[in-house]
């Protein structure tokens, strides 16, 4: 036991996520305070995960407002261990300093909330594993609109996808698997 | 002067099994998207991916073996149409690998120093086939096994675009044919996305299947190729 603590701790590796794990998934990814991170880094708490844009004048609110009411529901000793990750859509445009401004605009503490931007190719590869569809809209709808399927996440300590809620549907179903885990000491 | 045309030859140099295609547009075949999509010169594998090919690949990255890759990447489908996770067996070596998800068909890419091409890239290389032959071709079942690659060329040099496997694109899922692209009013030829020009009707049928795909499905006759950009 020891002695593969010493050999995790000396090769420097998190502890071992299992092969369904999102979090295994490649890219380097950056938060609103400008921190270079991998998905690996983020295991270890129950997390909500959704990807949307900083631009983004309707779905993205509803998006961040169903978060938001889902951890409503939950008591304050829970909402502290969860943890919920946004990814944005847009890579080129979400810098660092715009995700810090729409997580301050939206009222979306650092303690909670971790927003993150990757490169375009990451982006599509998180966005397929989630099952997220999106496309750059050009021609006639706003520059930069980009229209995608909102689908809100929610992962296990280990990063394994354990329920999930597309666009208005009932939240009821994400909600109680939220507490199964909350009150379970398994990944 | 010779020399500068030699160099400008080799800098040219367009890696053998690849062809250079556009720039151009394209134009998308969903009237909704009413787009119009630029694309930049760049290289397209000629043929589609084999089966020995993708053998290679397994031997070479064992990740993506059969009974190894996790179901986040490709579902129970997984090369189901060889013997065994090394051995081809009934399948044409030559025939187009496929039961490939599309995280396999990107990590082989990658393994090559290549990618997957866009829609809009794949669909400006595929322009101007007969879409009456190509509608024939989406009429018919696939067949139990699957010939070699290597079909007639077309005015780019590149083979198999049509007529043997559908084929995985970087961005298939930026085709929307849910309940958020239905209109009121729309033809509902797929899920509520309507054809702009019947013409196209090849190129919408593609839209619609790739709008029906998950990144981990796995088709008896879908496969890929690979692109990359001109350095």
């Amino acid at each position: 036991m020891i002695a593969s603590m010493f050999f995790s701790v000396l090769l420097g590796a998190a502890p071992e996520l299992p092969p369904e794990s999102l979090l295994r998934l490649p890219g380097s990814f950056e938060d609103q305070q400008g921190r270079r991170l991998q998905l690996p880094e983020l295991a270890g708490a129950p997390t909500i995960l959704a990807m949307f844009y900083a631009t983004c004048p309707r779905a993205c609110p509803q998006l961040i407002g169903s978060v938001k009411s889902l951890l409503g529901e939950l008591s304050e000793e829970e909402r502290a261990v969860i943890r919920v990750v946004l990814v944005s859509l847009d890579p080129e445009h979400d810098s660092p300093q715009v995700l810090a401004a729409t997580a301050s605009a939206r009222g979306l503490s650092a303690k909670t909330f971790t927003l993150l931007r990757s490169d375009p190719v990451s982006t599509r590869t998180l966005a397929t594993a989630l099952g997220v569809r999106y496309r750059k809209s050009e021609g006639p709808s706003p520059d930069g609109a980009i229209e995608h399927s909102s689908k809100i996440v929610l992962l296990g300590r280990d990063g394994v996808m354990l329920a999930s809620k597309d666009g208005a549907a009932d939240a009821a179903p994400l909600l109680s698997a939220l507490r199964e885990l909350l009150h379970s000491k398994g990944p | 002067m010779l020399t500068t045309w030699v160099l400008l030859f080799l800098v040219s140099a367009v890696p053998p099994g690849m062809a250079p295609v556009g720039p151009g547009t394209w134009r998308s075949p969903v009237e909704k998207e009413a787009r119009s999509v630029p694309v930049a010169r760049y290289l397209l594998d000629v043929r589609p991916v084999t089966n020995e090919q993708y053998l290679a690949f397994v031997r070479r990255d064992r990740r993506w073996l059969r009974g190894s890759v996790p179901r986040l990447l490709a579902d129970a489908g997984y090369l189901s149409g060889w013997k065994g996770p090394l051995e081809l067996a009934a399948v044409d070596p030559r025939a187009p690998v496929t039961w490939v998800s599309w995280f396999a068909a990107r990590a082989y890419c990658q393994s090559q120093g290549k990618r997957l091409a866009t829609t809009a890239e794949w669909e400006l290389a595929a322009e101007g086939a007969d879409a009456a032959s190509i509608l024939a071709w989406y009429a018919q079942t696939a067949p139990s096994r699957l010939g070699p690659v290597g079909g007639p060329p077309n005015r780019l040099g590149i083979r198999d675009l049509h007529g043997l496997v559908w084929e995985w694109v970087e961005d298939f899922g930026s085709a929307m044919i849910g309940a958020d692209a239905r209109a009121p009013g729309e033809f509902c030829g797929a899920g509520g996305a309507s054809a702009r020009d019947p013409s196209d009707y090849a190129s919408f049928m593609r839209f619609a299947f790739r709008g029906s795909l998950e990144g981990t499905h796995t088709i008896a006759a879908l496969g890929f190729r690979c692109a990359k950009d001109l350095p």
